[in-house]
């Protein structure tokens, strides 16, 4: 029977209810704790236990591939913090760095400190370190230094807002500002501190023995474009191997978000990343591991009101013909359910609808390029990256598999790799064509 | 958009426009609020015209705008994320559209891959300023390869991607039907005679109380119209037995039954499907209270019901009927009626994109056929296979099938069947450079469309055997063909395919030297862009006006439309037409001795193709300009 008005506002609710792209906050009904299945390590547990135990300051880094709910999981952290007595500062590292640049030490210094001045206006505008921000405080500081600055003639009012943007998004401006204070790193750490130092002073005057948590989130897009991607991907990796400790806050729990490649170009340091939800065992056969499965499926009820789910798919046992497939990706997931709702002319669905949105998210992973293929193939033989080196290439092309959830990262006890359940047979195909003597005599052709 | 397509073109977009995939594309513009990414992928620009049309229509019933931001050229696509970034949040946009179309064949591929290439990288940083900026969804209209090229270059856009909408395999790549399942084959020997029935009916109008005997002559002569495939003749005569049947109140609950069928296939043989469904509804709702649900009448008019509804693109509608039918014949044991319905949604799961699932019904359906001698069900096994196999690529497997096919419709005498096995074989013989063989079948094709009166199949015909003809040195014959390729399409209507016609003509007549003849063509050519509003069309025309024009040493007229093709160019803002236009202008200039105009334009256009990276241009554009010196 064709749909009613009142199926149209059912679907459009559940539709909007399915958005794959919106970040939940804290409390939100359709939050489902998947880090609470047993034996499933909680990042966020992970990260506040760090900070936690460290009393004073720490540092905190934390990744996740494209998707994987970093967003929502850092928001969740601040909450958990806010509601155990800390100040949680948060910071949106995009609006200070542009993320299709190289980025250096200096930059980061001055921006953090820029960043965390702001966050602290905005929480409580009556605690200030000294009596002028640290855009101010750092404007002075060049104005004071022998470097005619051309690029900047500004009025006192406008200053700072001119300055955030220069550093932003003027190139040669930054070079400079990179250029002098390669020769001064020493003195701007030390007056970045100091500034840290400040604040915390000035907090504590009013807010006797808070911790202070900072979070800067998003600093790992920085990832540079088609032009520069492996000179800002060298950029960053080489921030981290010979600056890492200069990220350390005095008396600040800072929590930073990081490129998830890091690990594989720097295996020793110590990074939080989030996993996919694990559906199956990493054996051979690939057996159901049933509380992801059921974990995905509560992830689907909770966008539901009370029989919701039984009014779109007539049984709520259907809901694994997409659960099964998503790869424990939420956002794949929530795609699928779209698709279907996109599609319906009647409720319940029809298993056409089904299908043909499974063959619709299916169809964006592919074509699957030859040599990609033979990788994947190996991942999902192997459960292992198959990584053949740390080349900028080998890991920018293996990071792209993760991102678009070609291949999934998955933890129970150790981490391992498989390919997504949608990409399996097609994968398989073009191994076994690949093997296949024909195909290897065109190979020379 | 419209209702009622009567040309080939049309109803390809009738059909789009009518899909599963495009309804899908409108729910989403119906549920979704605020920000979200969709990608919609078109086999060629036309498309996405209609697309943005339907697209915009939509919005406008719930008061929204829709913001084209399409690039005029690859140089805007490079940069698309400055407009993009600009957008107007306060006003009550619906969808921001950026649609830029090239296929892989176009002249220019390579221009705009590197341009979708650099505007999404570009585009990629902005991820969650474009999240903040557009209210409303941002859709990216491309021929299919741009999706790899969105997934790879930007990366953090594709992560928070709604949707993705292949419009491509809602249509066939080449000429093969739906299998129709008919009363009785074309061409039937035992087909009533129309003019006969109609007299007979003549006798009874005006005479009351043979009201319902009246209705059925018209309706068996309407049945004799359809086997002559004069379809409007035998609309009007059903019509006007249904009027008489209805208006008559009659409990003849089969002749209703038999005159909503034959109006249904009249109809859509005037490829009027939309009307063609009330119809057809009617005849199975008929049906099913005379006979039941799993009689062979209800199972075909089921059938016919759920083929028209696939024809309108009504795919999951159709499936659902398919599988019921499926169900119904099983249970009856009818396995002619099973054998039509694999056979059917093999046909669904091939435009669903599923071809080996499709294979494997088409297999069981040839399985049965076999099983009970079913010839016509056999030979349209072989037909729908073989397109799939064309269709995969695996074009050995698929000549063998359409050579089957053949031999299956001449014994059966099927001569739609075996024109369209013809045209297919002829088809994959090209595309292996066998052009003899194929135009050989091409001659007994057209021989078959003459006689059963295609004009569909005699449109492509001509096309194909001129494109043959034309690369043998043979362009007086093509053009023999062109021509009555022109006089079908005015027939058909089809004014896309007579201004391609037209185009195929001059280059005949370029090839003959008759020029004059070139020029007035193009002459009409560029009438009839106007009249579509074809601006690239008109670029075109008057570029290769000023071709002709300069080869017939009128060069004053040639500098005048190099002037009017220019000033298109830079409203479309195509750069790289810009620079052949400059670059036919010089000799032009040359002949007319003016040199420093002649210099003048060979240096923009060798700027503008170094601008736009394209070397060999360039070098050919210097080479130029160096003979240019040494004769000055």
């Amino acid at each position: 029977m064709a749909l009613t008005l009142d199926d149209r506002a059912f679907l459009k609710q559940v539709y909007l209810n399915m958005d794959p792209n919106k970040a939940l906050k804290p409390g939100d009904a359709f939050y489902e704790p998947i880090y609470d299945i047993h034996g499933c390590t909680d990042p966020v547990q992970l990260l506040y236990s760090g900070i936690d135990f460290s009393e004073t300051e720490s540092r905190q880094l934390f990744s996740g591939f494209r998707g994987s709910g970093k967003t929502t999981e850092l928001l969740r952290l601040k909450k958990k913090l806010e509601d155990n007595g800390y100040l949680v500062l948060y910071s949106d590292a995009l609006e200070y760095i542009n993320p299709a640049e190289m980025i250096d030490i200096s930059d980061l210094l001055i921006v953090l400190a820029g960043a965390f001045s702001d966050a602290l206006e905005k929480v409580d505008p009556n605690i200030r370190a000294t009596h002028e921000s640290y855009w101010t405080r750092f404007l002075n500081y060049l104005n004071t230094t022998s470097v005619t600055m051309d690029e900047i003639k500004l009025t006192p009012v406008k200053d700072v807002v001119e300055l955030k943007f220069a550093l932003k998004d003027t190139p040669s401006f930054r070079q400079k500002v990179q250029l002098m204070m390669s020769n001064r790193l020493y003195e701007l750490e030390a007056q970045v501190r100091k500034f840290f130092e400040d604040s915390v002073k000035a907090i504590r005057s009013q807010r006797p023995n808070q911790k202070i948590v900072f979070i800067f989130d998003q600093l790992e897009q920085i990832r540079g474009s088609l032009f520069n991607e492996r000179e800002v991907i060298s950029s960053v990796e080489r921030l981290f191997r010979l600056h890492l400790d200069r990220l350390n806050l005095p008396y600040i729990h800072a929590v930073y978000t990081v490129p998830p490649w890091l690990k594989f170009v720097y295996p020793t340091v110590d990074v939080v990343i989030l996993h996919t939800v694990r559906q199956w065992c990493n054996d051979p056969q690939r057996n159901h591991h049933e509380p992801g499965n059921a974990c995905l499926s509560q992830v689907v009820n909770r966008r539901f009101e009370a029989g919701g789910l039984q009014r779109l798919l007539g049984s709520k046992d259907r809901t694994t013909q997409f659960t099964f497939l998503c790869g424990g990706h939420f956002r794949d997931l929530l795609r699928l359910f779209r698709g279907a709702i996109q599609r319906a002319q009647t409720l319940p669905i029809t298993d056409e609808v089904i299908h043909a949105s499974i063959v619709d998210v299916r169809s964006t992973f592919l074509p699957i390029a030859h040599d990609d293929a033979l990788w994947l193939g190996k991942i999902a033989e192997s459960r292992a990256s198959g990584l053949p080196d740390t080349s900028p290439d080998s890991v920018s092309r293996f990071t792209r598999f993760l991102d678009t959830h070609f291949v999934l990262y998955l933890r129970n006890g150790e981490e391992w790799y498989d390919i997504h359940p949608l990409i399996r047979d097609e994968v398989e195909r073009i191994v076994k064509s690949n093997a296949s003597p024909q195909l290897a005599l065109q190979m020379p052709l | 958009m419209k209702s009622d397509p009567t040309s080939r073109s049309e109803l390809r977009e009738f059909a789009l426009l009518r899909s599963d995939q495009w309804h899908a594309v409108l729910t989403h513009f119906d549920y979704n609020e605020g920000f979200s990414f969709g990608l919609i992928l078109v086999p060629e620009a036309a498309l996405a015209e209609q697309c943005r049309a339907a697209l915009s229509e939509h919005l406008a019933k719930s008061g929204k705008e829709l913001l084209d931001l399409s690039p005029p050229s690859a140089e805007a696509l490079r940069h698309i994320a400055n407009p993009l970034l600009s957008v107007d949040r306060n006003r009550n946009f619906g969808a921001v559209w950026v649609s830029a179309v090239v296929p892989t064949f176009h002249p220019e591929y390579e221009l705009w891959f590197a341009a979708w290439r650099e505007g999404f990288a570009r585009l990629n940083q902005y991820r969650n300023m474009l999240q903040r900026q557009i209210p409303c969804t941002l859709v990216f209209i491309g021929a299919a390869w741009v999706q790899a090229v969105v997934r790879t270059m930007a990366p953090d856009l594709w992560s928070v991607r709604s949707w993705v909408a292949p419009l491509v395999s809602a249509f066939p790549l080449h000429r093969s039907e739906r299998a129709k399942l008919e009363a009785g084959p074309v061409g039937s020997h035992d087909a009533p005679d129309p003019e006969f029935a109609l007299a007979e009916a003549n006798h009874l109008r005006g005479r009351a109380g043979q009201e319902v005997a009246l209705a059925r002559l018209l309706s068996r002569a309407g049945r004799g119209f359809l086997n002559r495939n004069e379809f409007e003749k035998a609309s009007e005569s059903f019509r006007e037995s249904l009027a008489l049947l209805i208006d008559a109140h009659t409990d003849e609950l089969a002749a209703l039954a038999d005159s909503y069928a034959g109006l249904a296939t009249a109809l859509e043989g005037l490829e009027r499907l939309e009307a063609a469904v009330q119809p057809r509804e009617e005849a199975l709702e008929l049906s099913r209270r005379l006979f039941g649900d799993t009689h062979e009448r209800t199972l075909t008019a089921m059938n016919k019901l759920a083929n028209t509804l696939a024809n309108l693109g009504r795919l999951e509608e159709a499936m659902v009927l398919y599988k019921t039918q499926e169900a119904l014949s099983f249970e009856s044991g009818n396995k002619l009626a099973l054998q039509w319905s694999y056979g059917n949604q093999g046909l669904v799961l091939r435009d669903w994109g599923r071809p080996e699932e499709a294979l494997e019904l088409l297999k069981k359906q040839m399985s049965i056929c076999l099983e009970l001698d079913h010839k016509e069900g056999l030979q349209r096994s072989y037909a729908n296979q073989a397109l799939l196999l064309q269709e995969s690529g695996r074009l050995e497997e698929a000549l063998d099938l359409l050579k089957k096919q053949e031999t299956l419709s001449l014994e059966l005498n099927d001569k739609s069947g075996l024109e369209r096995s013809y045209g297919n074989q002829a088809w994959v013989l090209k595309s292996w450079g066998r052009m003899e063989e194929a135009l050989n079948l091409l001659k007994k094709q057209e021989a078959l469309c003459v006689e059963i009166r295609d004009r569909h199949g005699l449109q492509w015909n001509y096309s194909t055997q001129a494109e043959i003809l034309r690369a043998w040195g043979r362009a007086e014959e093509g053009l023999g063909l062109l021509n009555k390729r022109e006089t079908l399409c005015l027939e058909l209507g089809d004014q896309d395919g007579l201004q391609w016609g037209y185009l195929g003509e001059v280059l005949c007549l370029q090839d003959l030297g008759r020029l004059d003849e070139a020029l007035a063509l193009l002459k009409k050519h560029e009438a009839l862009c106007l009249d579509l509003g074809l601006k690239d069309g008109l670029r075109r025309s008057y570029g290769s006006q000023a071709t002709t024009l300069r080869r017939l040493g009128r060069l004053e007229e040639a500098v005048s439309l190099r002037q009017k093709e220019e000033a298109l160019c830079l409203d479309l803002g195509d750069r790289a037409s810009l620079a052949l236009c400059y670059w036919n202008w010089a000799p032009v200039s040359e002949e007319q001795g003016d040199h420093d105009t002649a210099r003048q334009k060979l240096q923009t256009a060798m700027g503008i193709f170094a601008e736009l990276n394209m070397p060999e241009q360039r070098e050919a554009v210097q080479a130029a300009l160096d003979r240019l010196k040494t004769h000055t």
